[in-house]
This record gives structure tokens, C-alpha cells and sequence, in this order.
């Protein structure tokens, strides 16, 4: 091939993912509550049965959107809620929440307007839960006690937790996010920035990404990429979905208005796109099109 | 043939290298004496000076024929390679400031700008600062190459083989054997003795964790409780320091994790830490360091994480002590009164967040004055007030 052929493939290349790059647009942001005061310091956002639920943390409570953004409902059940972290719809449309003030999930069941109360134990020690998924009747339970990740269930009206994935690597310093997909649960282990995989049938795997993370916070997979987000950068970085993955390109910036991010701390891929909590700025933001 | 040829090149080398040197010191302008030393650098003990200098025009300092410390590198090629694989480089050495520690022309021993410690204490002016009543005697001496790599190592703190420099003195055997059952050979013996200096006999850190100083070794070592409840089982009140939004509650594995940043021994610091807190925090934030390195204003207080920073948890972004006002009002109390107005009624129009003096500022370091975020000319201005 000719040295302005291969040029040309570069350029062409090169164009393709800065294309793609564009290509990923703002289309919601929700950044006050129904009654218009602004988010302060959200944790976590979710999308369940058409509704977006964002974990208002810094205001002590929990707000529901609808598809297009627009705030439907806040509530603080039982003025339960000092911390939420978390939250999650468990079996029986019951809404679970992480309270970091009690160590302990909230199970919430707003029919009844009830609140009970789970503590987690494994082996005699307590759990240290920051983040929950609910996924075909189990919970995963992101544990800061054993850096990885419990599986728990339900038996009867109490929590159950059946084994704790820690990766065999060592040394291990503990998972920062998960995410449960189709295929396994993949994780984002603090300060060394890999990734760890495990499959259903419990094969494991170690991916370290390509150079250029400074502080990953939050990890998403999906559609043959893997989505990092970093605190630090203040980015969107996209990987190949191969080992070692490589950098293919990042999407956002720093700053305060609408479409950038500050302290952001939570990537989610929902029916309606790429979700980020943003911390710092007090916004949950959806982002589509390089899905 | 082949042979003549060869021997006219040398000739040839070697006799323009001599006229060379011998006009830069036959004009009267360079004295030979002036470049004489116990150790001279190989071009000037060759008289080469064309190796480094042009001897009309250059657009360096000093004629010289390329920037430092590139010039530099084109002789010593391996230090550029081994440089580009360390772990830690000595800051002079990252920045490329060769003639920081080193003279160019003659010297003493590695043509060290002055001998011993003094070259050191140029910069680390703290450790020169410290008193002990007993001294480690490589510190004493002034001998800080003893321990520490000048340029590059496995650790910030540059020591030469990690925890195992101390044996390149200190008999391995003799010495483990002298701490009874617990030690072993891979132990970190600067988790309880300073290395300089110390207050208490055998260079033992000066502040005691109390079941150490009282020898209750079982209290810790060999008890029912694991993991960080082997920690708050005594201190307690910390438990519910860590149950907040943001924390450092982290995984213990073997060891508490507590240990990670307290010595559950001795250490210099009140709070049993393992180092000062710019050295300890950066371990696992290096983000900060480099931020603080790129920038031209940086909060004089930025070594002090604790000041503003919690070790613990924390419900503010940052792990901040209180809400990004009530942090800095406590030293810029002025501030606090009369200032751009800030606080809970006074709204920042891009998101809509109480407006903080961290909207502004950045005391983690920026390259604008008094750690502005964007320069105070106008550009910062210009983000909420549009009008202007």
C-alpha cells in the first residue's frame, strides 16, 4: 500500500472515531426535584418499569422522573433515609436502598408503606454494602468489607448471603463498581484501574485497560464496549470489548453547565441510553448515540 | 591502506579536539584551572569542549550545543533508558534539571554540585531541620546515598532495595532474631524506626500505639477478633466515622485495614500515622501530586491534607471536613463576611449549586493566582456574568 493510501486509511479511520465520538449526544438531564430544588451531591440513578429513580443524597431523599426527565415524585419513606447510596427494585416491585448511616439495606414497600431493615452477614463479619443490583430474584451486593461481590437471596423475609466473589488474583485491593450482564459480572477494581470478569460458570478473567485513567470511578458494558468513567478527568472513556481492551476515545469534559461533568460518580446503561450521575454538579444526565 | 586511512581519521578527531580545547584555554578568556576538580566530567578531561559547547553562536545558555538535559543524554544513553521504566523519579531528574545536583566541567566524586548531605538539604530542608536525640548514623555522617537512590527508585522515597536496605548494614539473621517471634525477614523495619532520627533509643518511632508500650502484644496479635473489628474493637468511635457517604472503609484481607495508613506500632505522628499525610495520601492519590506539580499556585496548606480533608469518611465531596465553605471560613475568616456572595441562598446559574468558595478556587493547585480556576482577568468572571 502506498504511503497516501495508508495515509488516507488513517485519516479515514481516524474520522470514524472522532465521528463517533461526536456522535454521542446529551438528550435528558435531571438536575431538580419536583418541586424545583436542586439535586445535591446524587449517588446513584436507575431506570425501572419507564421511570428514571435518582438517589438525591445529598437532600436525604429519592426522586422519580419520567422517560422524557421531567420530576414526578420525592419521598423520604419514614424519614429513614440520612445517607442513601443505592438503590435498586428488588422481587415484588419492593424498592431496596443502601443506607450508609446504618450499615444496613432498606427494604422499602410503598404500597404498605413499610421499611424493613437488612443487615448482611458472611462467616460471622459483618458486610459493608455501597452498591446493590437486583437481577432475576438475587441481589449482588458491591461489599466494602471484602472488596467484592456478595450473592444474596431472599429466603422467606430475610437476606441470605451465599458467597462472596473476591478475584483470586493477589493482591487485591477491592472492587470500586460492578455491573451484572447476560454474561457475567464484570468490576472495577480501585487505585490499580483492572477489570475483572466472571462468567456464570465461574471462569474468571483479569483486564487491565489501556493507559490513560487516571481515577475510574464506574464501569458500564455494553454493545461491544467497555464504558469507564473517570473522576478525575472528568471523561467518558470507551474500550474495545477484547483483552487487553483498547482506547477507541472519550466523550465529556470538565465543567459546570449542562453536558459536562464535575465530580461525577456513576455510569448506568438504560433503555434510554448512557446514564451519569454527576456528583459534583448535582445532575443526572442521559447520553445516546455510540450505543 | 585501510590502516593509513583509519589513522589519519583519529588524527585527524584528535587534533581538531586539541586545537579546539586549546584555543578555548590559550586566548585568555577560559583558564584551564578554572575546570580542574578531584573528579572532571570526560570532555573536559579530554579538552572536548565542542562536545557540549558551540564556540560562536547557540541559542542556549552557555553556547551550549543542545537544551539540558537532552545534551546530556546523548552520552549517557542508559540513564534515559533505565529513566523511562522507573518506577519514581527524583524530581530534579523529571524535570531535567541535571544541574541541580551536578556540576558540569569538575567536581567532587559524581561532579556533585557539594558533598554529602548539603547538596541534599538544598531542597529537603525539613529533614535538615529535625531534631533528634539519637541520630541513625548514615544520617549523621551526612551519608543520605547510604540508603536513598539519587535518581530513580521502586518507592517516593527512593530507597535503595526496599525494606531490605536496612540489612545491607544491619546483619539479617541477628537482627530479625532480635525482634522475637514476630518479625520476620520481610518486614518493613521504617513501620517503627525512623530512619534519621528518633527521640527514643533504637531510632523507635517516637509516638507508641499503647498495647505496643505496654507489650500486650496478644491484644492485636493472636486475638478473636479479624479484619477492622480487631482495630475498632478498642476504638469504637471511629465506627461510626466510616459510616458516612463517602469513606476510606476499605478491605482488610490478612491485616485490618486500618494498617494501611496507621502504624499499629509506633510512628512520628500523633495519630499513629505511617507517614506524614502529603506522603501517605498520595499512595493511593497520585493524582494530586501530579496536579500540584503542574500547577504555578497551590494552597500553602496543600501538605496538610488533614487539615481539610477527613481520613475517615465524610458526607461532603472530597472526603471535606464540612461543606466547601465552612472549610475554608475557619482559616479566611475575613472571607467568610465580605466576599463575592456565596453560601446556601446564593445559587451558581451553570448548575445550579449553592455557590462555595471551591466554585472559584482550586487549592489543590491551578496556573492562575490564588488558586482561581480560570484566570481572574475575566475568564472566570465571564462564566456566570455574562453581561460583562
Amino acid at each position: 500500500m502506498s504511503r497516501v493510501s495508508q495515509g488516507l486509511l488513517i485519516l479515514l479511520i481516524l474520522g470514524l472515531l472522532v465521528g463517533k465520538a461526536q456522535a454521542w449526544k446529551r438528550v435528558l438531564s435531571m438536575d431538580v426535584g419536583p418541586e424545583g430544588s436542586h439535586l445535591y451531591h446524587p449517588m446513584s440513578a436507575t431506570w425501572e418499569k419507564g421511570r428514571f429513580y435518582v438517589v438525591d443524597t445529598g437532600n436525604r431523599r429519592l426522586i422519580s422522573y419520567d422517560a422524557q426527565g421531567k420530576p414526578l415524585k420525592a419521598v423520604n419513606p419514614g424519614k429513614r433515609l440520612k445517607s442513601p447510596l443505592d438503590l435498586d427494585f428488588g422481587p415484588k416491585g419492593h424498592l431496596w436502598v443502601v443506607e450508609r448511616s446504618e450499615n444496613a439495606l432498606l427494604e422499602i414497600d410503598l404500597a404498605t408503606k413499610t421499611i424493613r431493615v437488612h443487615r448482611l452477614y458472611y462467616r460471622g463479619k459483618e458486610l459493608f454494602p455501597e452498591r446493590i443490583v437486583w437481577r432475576k430474584d438475587k441481589l449482588y451486593v458491591l461489599d466494602r468489607e471484602s472488596g467484592g461481590v456478595a450473592f444474596v437471596r431472599l429466603k422467606g423475609k430475610e437476606l441470605e448471603v451465599e458467597r462472596i466473589w473476591v478475584p483470586e488474583e493477589r493482591p487485591f485491593i477491592g472492587f470500586l463498581d460492578f455491573k451484572v450482564k447476560n454474561d457475567g459480572i464484570w468490576a472495577l477494581e480501585k487505585t490499580t484501574h483492572r477489570i475483572f470478569y466472571l462468567s456464570w460458570d465461574g471462569r474468571e478473567e483479569t483486564w487491565r485497560p489501556a493507559e490513560g485513567l487516571v481515577y475510574p470511578v464506574s464501569l458500564e458494558v455494553a454493545g461491544g464496549r467497555i464504558y469507564v468513567l473517570d473522576r478525575y478527568l472528568r471523561k467518558i472513556f470507551v474500550f474495545t470489548l477484547k483483552n487487553p481492551p483498547k482506547m477507541l476515545f472519550s466523550f465529556v469534559g470538565k465543567g459546570w453547565r449542562p453536558g459536562q461533568l464535575y465530580l461525577p460518580r456513576e455510569l448506568e446503561l438504560t433503555p434510554k441510553g448512557l446514564l451519569v450521575v454527576d456528583e459534583g454538579n448535582g445532575r443526572v444526565e442521559v447520553w445516546t448515540g455510540g450505543l | 591502506m585501510r590502516r593509513g586511512v583509519f589513522f589519519l581519521c583519529f588524527w585527524l578527531i584528535w587534533s581538531v579536539s586539541v586545537w579546539a580545547a586549546s584555543s578555548c584555554f590559550t586566548q585568555g578568556c577560559h583558564t584551564r584551572e578554572a575546570f580542574r576538580g578531584r573528579v572532571e566530567h570526560g570532555p573536559v578531561k579530554g579538552a572536548r569542549c565542542e562536545k557540549c559547547h558551540l564556540p560562536h553562536v547557540s541559542r542556549y545558555s552557555h553556547l551550549l550545543r543542545a537544551e539540558i538535559p537532552n545534551l546530556c543524554f546523548e552520552c549517557h544513553k542508559d540513564f534515559k533508558k533505565k529513566l523511562k521504566l522507573a518506577s519514581w523519579v527524583h524530581l530534579p531528574v523529571k524535570r531535567g534539571a541535571c544541574g541541580r545536583c551536578h556540576r558540569p566541567h569538575a567536581g567532587p566524586k559524581g561532579l556533585l554540585a557539594s558533598e554529602g548531605a548539603r547538596l541534599c538539604f538544598n531542597c529537603h530542608q525539613g529533614i535538615k531541620k529535625a531534631s533528634y536525640r539519637v541520630l541513625h548514623a548514615p544520617f549523621r555522617k551526612g551519608q543520605c546515598l547510604a540508603c536513598h537512590q539519587a535518581h530513580f527508585g521502586e518507592t517516593r522515597s527512593l530507597v535503595k532495595g526496599g525494606t531490605q536496605v536496612c540489612f545491607a548494614c544491619h546483619k539479617k539473621r541477628k537482627t530479625v532474631a532480635r525482634h522475637g517471634d514476630y518479625a520476620d525477614e520481610n518486614m518493613n523495619c521504617l513501620t517503627c524506626h525512623n530512619p534519621h532520627g528518633s527521640n527514643r533509643p533504637h531510632l523507635v518511632r517516637n509516638f507508641l500505639h499503647s498495647p505496643y508500650e505496654e507489650e500486650a502484644c496478644d491484644e492485636c496479635h493472636g486475638g478473636e477478633n479479624t479484619g477492622a473489628d480487631m482495630c475498632l474493637a478498642c476504638h469504637d468511635d471511629k465506627r461510626e466515622e466510616f459510616l458516612r457517604v463517602h469513606t476510606h472503609y476499605m478491605r482488610s484481607g490478612k491485616r485490618p485495614f486500618c494498617v494501611n495508613c496507621h502504624s499499629p506500632h509506633a510512628s512520628d505522628e500523633k495519630s499513629l500515622l505511617r507517614a506524614s499525610p502529603d506522603w501517605l495520601c498520595i499512595r493511593c492519590h497520585p493524582e494530586a501530586l501530579v496536579q500540584k506539580r503542574e500547577s504555578l499556585h497551590i494552597h500553602p496548606a496543600w501538605e496538610k491534607c488533614l487539615d481539610c480533608h477527613e481520613g475517615h469518611g465524610s458526607r461532603f465531596a472530597g472526603m471535606l471536613k464540612g461543606d466547601a465553605n465552612a472549610v475554608c471560613v475557619r482559616c479566611h475568616k475575613t472571607q467568610g463576611k465580605f466576599t463575592h456572595p456565596i453560601g446556601e441562598k446564593v445559587k451558581d446559574p451553570r448548575n445550579g449549586q449553592t455557590l462555595t468558595c471551591v466554585t472559584c478556587h482550586d487549592p489543590m493547585g491551578t496556573p492562575f493566582k490564588y488558586e482561581l480556576r480560570l484566570s481572574g482577568e475575566a475568564s472566570l468572571c465571564l462564566e456566570c456574568h455574562k453581561g460583562y
